[in-house]
């Protein structure tokens, strides 16, 4: 288990000034989960993890790993700490004078392992990540997937419980964006490594964490499971990322025209957002035949969030006396609804 | 007028070569270490010393900045001592590896801080020691850079030595002076700029190929 407390960073730029980067983190990692942690760029997070492995020295706080305190160690001790936590970035950091088993047998080297079990290990870690073919090539012979996946072998070379991702997808194209982030998942259950996974993309979130923390301006501004903060984002920067990711919100033309005072005619406008079962419920139809009111299906997404499904959808309803039933029935049925405002009968031919 | 002059040739191409050779060995030792100190000993380096640091630094710039000339004159004590004479080859191999000392360790400080910083970090968190962070890191990855600085005071040491050589240190400088300036020998002359150019193509063809052998990016 990781754990942060109050961790605090300014940096002092050229021009003297000061810029507050972590501003009073506290979070939690629990053993054995996958913790995502997204906000924009220049949110602070390669700072957070860095704090984590001390490559940078918080101003004031504390890192604890499985209890003690990394930041009031030795330096020894903190060499011997970081090899309990592998790290991979995005843009991989390997060696190019050495080959992918030279690589990968690094950190072994480091230890000062015996040439036999480094042998081995390094046989057995290019098995898992499928590059056994590969084992005396150079970084530059091999694809951008190919390298991160010497890296994270590299990252696991000496069995750490933990390990740290700075966006390690980000420079990636689409499919082996997702070759790598299943590649983590299964390597994860299978050794239940602890992970912090820095991301901007908050579909790499949605498919391989357990939990999810979102920073902004240094500060961590919602924290919880994932299923959570996707089903009901408190916050205005989750909710955008959240929308970005399902590709959903509202055209630039129709939030235009769509006001939060109720209007004479026309339709209200809806966010529903539902997990699970309620995926498999002829719930708009019902709509239909018990009120009798039309709902209009804008636009929907259904995506799997951490292997269940979820399924976001924008619906406008017409009004009528009985839009308050007809928003108590979504709500009973098991769907989040978020009200988005209304839209004159006028202004909706228009848009 | 080049009749008889074969021997003579040899035996400087000889010299000239035995004091670039002994004075890069001797700049490349003592310039490495040098260069790996400036690179690491600076404020917030692997190997932190800022006040050493310095004095290196400052030490460095000044024996750069002394024209060679100069820098042999002013060594010949110690040039005496450490060889017993001032004149001849093992004499000028004093100066030339003395003056190259600074010039590699430059070449060597510019090499290794083109290694990325990034790299450096990776190698930090997977708990590498300052020590085997130089050895096994940095250098190794500045392999290819390195060659090439060391070609380059190999080549810059064809001068230098030909610089030695006009006053006493022998090799083909001093041929060219003895013979081709004083006896206004213009075969000679000719000859001797020969051998210079060969001898340097063929260190360039050479320390490209080790270069590039050694460079897999
Ligand atoms: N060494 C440094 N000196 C000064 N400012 C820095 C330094 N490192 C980072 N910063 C600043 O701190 C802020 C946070 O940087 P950080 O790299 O943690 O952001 P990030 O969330 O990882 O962004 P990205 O998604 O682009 O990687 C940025 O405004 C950056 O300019
Ligand atoms: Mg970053």
């Amino acid at each position: 288990m990781i754990e942060l407390r109050g961790i605090k960073k300014t940096y002092r730029l050229p021009t003297g000034e000061s810029l507050r980067v972590l501003d009073d983190v506290n979070l939690i990692i629990p053993k054995g989960k996958i913790m995502g942690v997204i906000g924009r760029s220049g949110a602070g997070k390669s700072t957070l993890v860095r704090c984590v492995n001390g490559l940078e020295k918080p101003d004031s706080g504390e890192v604890f790993l499985d209890g003690q305190s990394l930041l009031t160690v030795s330096a020894s001790a903190l060499r011997k700490a970081r090899s309990k936590m592998g790290m991979i970035f995005q843009n991989v950091n390997l060696q190019k004078r050495k080959t992918v088993f030279e690589n990968v047998a690094f950190p072994l080297i480091l230890q000062g392992d015996d040439k036999d079990a480094i042998r081995k290990r390094v046989m057995s870690l290019l098995d898992q990540v499928s590059l056994t073919d590969r084992v005396d090539h150079f970084p530059s012979q091999l694809s951008g997937g190919q390298q991160q996946r010497v890296a994270i072998a590299r990252a696991l070379a000496t069995a750490p419980p933990v390990l740290l991702c700075d966006e390690m997808t980000s420079a990636l194209d689409p499919e082996t964006t997702q070759q790598i982030l299943s590649l983590l998942l299964s390597l994860q259950r299978s050794l239940n490594l602890t992970v912090l996974l820095i991301t901007h993309e908050m579909a790499a979130i949605r498919q391989v964490a357990d939990r999810v923390a979102v920073m902004e301006a240094g500060q961590l501004i919602e924290e919880g499971s994932v299923l959570d903060i996707f089903q009901k984002p408190k916050t205005e920067t989750t909710k955008a990322l959240v929308q970005s990711d399902a590709h959903l919100g509202l055209p630039a033309s129709l939030q235009a025209v769509c006001q939060a005072e109720p209007v004479e005619s026309g339709y209200h406008l809806l966010n529903c957002t539902f997990s699970g079962a309620v995926a498999a419920q002829p719930l708009i139809s019902e709509c239909t035949t018990r009120f009798g009111v039309a709902l209009n299906i804008l636009q929907a997404n259904l995506t799997t969030v951490h292997g269940s499904l979820m399924g976001k959808m924008c619906v406008a309803i017409e009004l009528s006396d009985h839009l308050p039933q007809v928003v108590g029935f979504l709500k009973e049925s098991g769907l989040t609804v978020e009200a988005l405002g209304y839209v004159n009968r006028n202004d909706w031919s228009l848009s | 007028m080049l009749t008889g002059m074969t021997g003579v040739f040899l035996s400087a191409s000889w010299d000239t070569i035995l004091m670039i050779v002994c004075s890069t060995v001797v700049a490349v030792l003592l310039g490495l270490p040098m260069g790996v100190f400036l690179w690491g000993g600076a404020l917030g380096g692997c190997i932190e010393k800022p006040s050493l640091h310095r004095l290196v630094s400052a030490l460095v710039n000044i024996m750069r900045s002394v024209p060679f000339i100069i820098l042999m004159v002013a060594l010949i004590p110690i040039t005496r001592f450490l060889v017993g004479s001032s004149i001849g080859t093992a004499a000028a191999i004093v100066p030339l590896a003395i003056g190259a000392i600074p010039f590699f360790a430059r070449l060597a400080h510019a090499s290794l801080e083109a290694v990325p910083h990034s790299l450096v970090e990776a190698c930090e968190s997977m708990g590498a020691t300052p020590w085997q962070m130089i050895s096994r890191v940095i250098v190794s990855e500045a392999m290819p850079a390195l060659a090439r600085g060391v070609t380059l005071t190999a080549v810059t040491l064809v001068g230098y030595s030909a610089m030695a050589g006009t006053v006493g240190g022998g090799g083909l400088g001093d041929v060219a002076i003895r013979y081709g300036y004083d006896q206004f020998n213009m075969p000679v002359m000719l000859v001797t700029i020969v051998i210079l150019v060969i001898l340097v193509q063929l260190m360039q063809w050479l320390g490209d190929w080790w270069a590039n052998s050694l460079d897999h990016s």
